[in-house]
């Protein structure tokens, strides 16, 4: 704890430091941005935007786990559909989200419907692979004991395969949570927004209220450690066994 | 008499280029009820196939291993593995790992794990029941696995080069708990090993396998009255029966 406020007071002085010697303009002090917080918290502008960036992110989060996971379980146990579909998901994967916002747009339009979509996306392609990566990794002897012992096919998935693949989902989901909200401030940004985190520090820079700026990357580096600690938190308590097999 | 036949076993493993590997050739084994063997022989002599054999893991191309008159995939087979740490399930806790195999489907979840703490007291065994298999030492995961292999008193018990990366104290330790276990069951001990000299101390039969394919190239029974203690490793009996092991040991090298 004294470690985490002493490192904390470090990043502040560092600013406040910085932001004496640049332009004001560019990088308002710490001071200053609190203020601004503090005024703008008066206001319920920012919790709609709060909300809906949270929102997206989540949702788009969650129907990307659900979709990730089916895949990788069919994937990960039938073989030849492994293999057929590795390419073009090496592929699929190997382009950045962003490139395909264009297409996005014309499939989805500029609604809410296209911001969930791409932080779906986004999450769907790692918890995808994670999940074939748990299934790669389960162990051959446990299986033989599972056969040994005359498991059913429910007993071993309940024993065996699910506990043995959870790991790499949970983390799964830990590296999908910030790349999901990457996109999604992208999109706030690009894709004809008029609420979200995204949305607030692109239209503030474009008046140069830079103060709100920093309220708008604060806020949104916030949320993003809250829901991963928040998620690492569950790993250690409900998946124990993470990284001790 | 003897309750486990192999009876011209024959295994053919195919490898690449269509290259047959013929790994026994109407090779016959009695094991006798209630016995230790060991059977020891260089590597690649085929001691894991035919414990895999005996365990019904993979199949053969003629002959049958029958325990008790029954074919061996239909009887109650315990096995422990080399990498016995692997085999043990991490997100369970150490009871639950003896319960989830545990055969009484009778008894309720808590009836079962009543049961696994007396048996194991009954044989002077302590074990962190609630704690997880990763907090375990090394020494408490090897007998967690053996009362897991001897709990429902298996016909016939397999090892596999068991606790081979353990070191030697380690080793004289899991030797004695071994013999504890098997003395109060009525179960058959097949273990292959490397190791001669763990072979002769736990066994009352040491067989050598080689040749291509693979033969019996010598059979010792070790009438070594039990229960053994270490101090025996410095018996001029030992020795003898060390330098005879070792005597078919070396023809087996020859061979190949």
């Amino acid at each position: 704890m004294k470690s985490n406020i002493l490192g904390i007071l470090i990043i502040l002085v560092i600013w406040e430091l910085l932001s004496l010697s640049v332009n004001r303009l560019f990088l308002p002090s710490p001071l200053e941005v609190v203020n601004n917080l503090y005024e703008l918290s008066q206001k319920s502008g920012l919790y709609v935007d709060i909300w809906a960036t949270f929102k997206r992110t989540i949702i788009g989060l969650l129907l990307g786990t659900v979709v990730g996971v089916s895949l990788g379980t069919l994937m990960g146990s039938c073989r030849p559909l492994y293999k057929t579909l590795r390419l073009p998901m090496d592929f699929i994967r190997s382009i950045p989200p962003t490139a395909l916002f264009p297409l996005f747009i014309v499939l989805f339009g500029l609604g809410d419907t296209v911001k969930i979509f791409v932080a779906s996306w986004a999450s769907c392609l790692i918890v995808l692979v994670n999940t074939l990566y748990g299934f790669q990794s389960i162990s051959n002897t446990r299986l033989l004991v599972g056969k040994l012992k005359n498991f059913s096919f429910f007993k071993t998935v309940r024993l065996i395969i699910l506990p043995s693949i959870l790991p790499f989902v949970t983390a799964g989901i830990r590296v999908s949570l910030s790349f999901a909200l990457i996109v999604e401030l992208v999109a706030e940004m690009f894709l004809g927004s008029n609420n979200g985190l995204g949305h607030r520090i692109f239209a503030a820079s474009s008046v140069l209220a830079m103060e709100e700026v920093y309220v708008g990357i604060l806020l949104i580096g916030i949320l993003g450690y809250v829901l991963n600690s928040f998620l690492l938190l569950i790993e250690h308590k409900f998946i124990h066994w993470s990284g001790k097999i | 008499m003897s309750t486990i036949a192999v009876t011209n076993l024959t295994k053919i493993y195919s490898g690449q280029n269509a290259v047959e590997h013929v790994v026994f050739d109407n090779f016959s084994l009695e094991i006798q009820q209630n016995k230790i063997l060991a059977v020891v022989g260089a590597n690649g002599c085929g001691k894991t196939t035919l414990l895999n054999c005996l365990a019904g893991l993979i199949k053969f191309e003629n002959g049958n291993i029958r325990i008790d008159g029954k074919d061996c995939q239909r009887s109650n087979v315990g096995f422990v593995f080399q990498n016995y740490r692997e085999s043990l399930l991490p997100w369970l806790k150490n009871i639950d790992n003896i319960v989830c195999i545990l055969e009484r489907s009778h008894y309720s979840l808590n009836q079962k794990r009543d049961y696994v703490k007396c048996w194991a007291s009954a044989r002077n065994i302590i074990l962190p029941w609630d704690a997880y298999p990763y907090q375990c030492s090394g020494g408490q995961q090897q007998l967690l696995v053996l009362v897991r292999e001897f709990i429902n008193q298996p016909r016939l018990l397999l090892l596999d080069e068991p606790f081979g990366a353990l070191d030697y104290e380690k080793r004289l330790a899991w030797r004695q708990q071994l013999e504890v276990l098997w003395d109060k069951s009525s179960t058959t001990v097949v273990i292959v090993s490397h190791d001669l000299e763990e072979a002769i101390y736990l066994a009352d039969e040491v067989i050598v396998l080689g040749g291509h394919p693979t033969k019996i190239i010598g059979r010792h029974k070790i009438d070594i009255p039990r229960p053994r203690m270490p101090t025996l490793l410095q018996d001029e009996k030992f020795s003898r029966l060390y330098r005879a092991v070792l005597q078919s040991f070396l023809q087996t090298i020859t061979i190949v």
